[in-house]
């Protein structure tokens, strides 16, 4: 059972939300799930405040005070009782309670999507292309038929690395990936993710 | 190294360059060579425009021309001193140009050289490890494999240039897939 926890500040901030009709509180829960994805729009804040006549720094502190919310909760991947448990510290009314709950399930996997995103990670590959070429002559030597692979590599930071092997070398490097291909199928890697779940 | 009577001259040109604006004209030579630089950025700069064009450019060509054909003799840095020395050109000069030349001949070499040359990096050999990612400090339960893949390929001098990426377990299957293709290839046709 995992709940967050708000300091005094933020529990501050959320309570905003219960002064509020249920129209007002799920627009500025609306705005915290595009603040999320990305949409940062401060003067989008002014228009709504301006609109729903309330004072700015209210708005924006609670709009903060929401995107702690369903950061920790998609990062903790909170049950529904768990989220329901955490947000009790702000006492929302039902119906807020209600459109939290709902737009928590609806953009939590998204949320999560964005989170890995910005986690700490390698380049990844995007592509792997490769050429058989027969090498017939060069300067030192004529009338050979090697066979040359070329290969070109494409990273996730944009970087293209061009190399050449030759065929054995392609060989042993498949099967040493086959065999590290087969490690996820291993008896050792189930019951390490049997232990840790 | 064989440079033309006029590149040789160029150098001896340099005289007629106040000296206060030769190490921006180096500058700028060394970032066009680095790629960093466009040439139009000479035309632009204050300093050189006191300078008489066509002094400016047989100067700036000369200079070019001897650094690359420099590299592609593979001359270090005393060896292209002692050559300059020999050439009629202001000492301070040979010196700046030198120091500049050091720092720089393995990136020049690199960047431009290498690419239009037809020596490729050869693949040797390859090192994997597969990890399980538990969580990270903006997310938990990821609960996924993850493989960490290091290529080590070997570069014309015999240095060797490692390439490390990683990839997810679909990944890992298309780049065995795709390497099985290759493989089979070379097996059809012989």
């Amino acid at each position: 059972m995992v709940i967050i926890y708000f300091n005094n500040e933020q529990k501050e901030d959320l309570q905003f939300l219960q002064e509020l009709s249920f129209e007002v509180g799920s627009k500025i829960v609306q705005v915290s799930i595009d603040f999320f994805k990305g949409n940062y729009n401060p003067k989008l804040l002014q228009n709504v405040s301006t609109k729903l006549n309330l004072p700015q720094l209210k708005v924006e502190r609670c709009v903060y005070g929401l995107s702690y919310l369903f950061t920790e909760s998609s990062k903790l991947s909170l049950s529904k009782s768990d989220f329901l448990e955490s947000i009790n510290a702000i006492s929302p009314t039902k119906e807020i309670e209600e459109c939290l709950l709902e737009s928590y399930q609806k953009n939590r996997e998204e949320m999560r999507r964005i989170l890995s995103e910005m986690s700490l990670k390698l380049p990844s590959i995007d592509s792997l292309q490769w050429r058989l070429d027969v090498q017939i002559s060069s300067r030192r030597t004529s009338n050979e038929a090697k066979p040359v692979y070329l290969l070109k590599l494409k990273t996730s930071d944009n970087r293209t690395v061009w190399f050449q092997a030759d065929y054995n070398e392609l060989e042993s490097i498949t099967n040493q990936l086959e065999i590290a291909l087969k490690e996820s199928k291993s008896q050792h890697y189930k019951r390490i993710k049997k232990y840790i779940k | 190294m064989e440079l033309s009577k006029t590149n040789l001259n160029s150098l001896s040109l340099l005289k007629k360059i106040p000296k206060s604006v030769h190490q921006e004209l180096l500058s700028l030579v060394f970032g066009v060579l680095l790629q960093q630089v466009d040439e139009t950025e000479i035309e632009k700069s204050q300093t050189l425009k006191q300078i008489d064009s066509t002094l400016l450019k047989e100067v700036y060509s000369g200079l070019i021309t001897i650094i690359i054909q420099a590299i592609k003799a593979n001359l270090n840095e005393k060896s292209l001193a002692h050559f300059l020395k020999d050439t009629n050109s202001p000492t301070e000069f040979v010196g700046l140009l030198s120091t500049a030349y050091g720092k720089t001949f393995q990136k020049i070499r690199e960047t431009h050289l290498e690419t239009t040359g037809f020596y490729l990096k050869r693949l040797i050999s390859i090192n994997w490890r597969m990890d399980y990612i538990i969580k990270s400090n903006k997310i938990e339960q990821i609960d996924k494999p993850v493989y960490f893949i290091d290529l080590n390929l070997q570069k014309k001098d015999g240095q060797i240039e490692k390439l490390k990426f990683s990839c997810d377990t679909n990944q890992l299957q298309d780049l065995v897939t795709t390497l099985k293709d290759a493989v089979l290839a070379k097996k059809t046709q012989k």
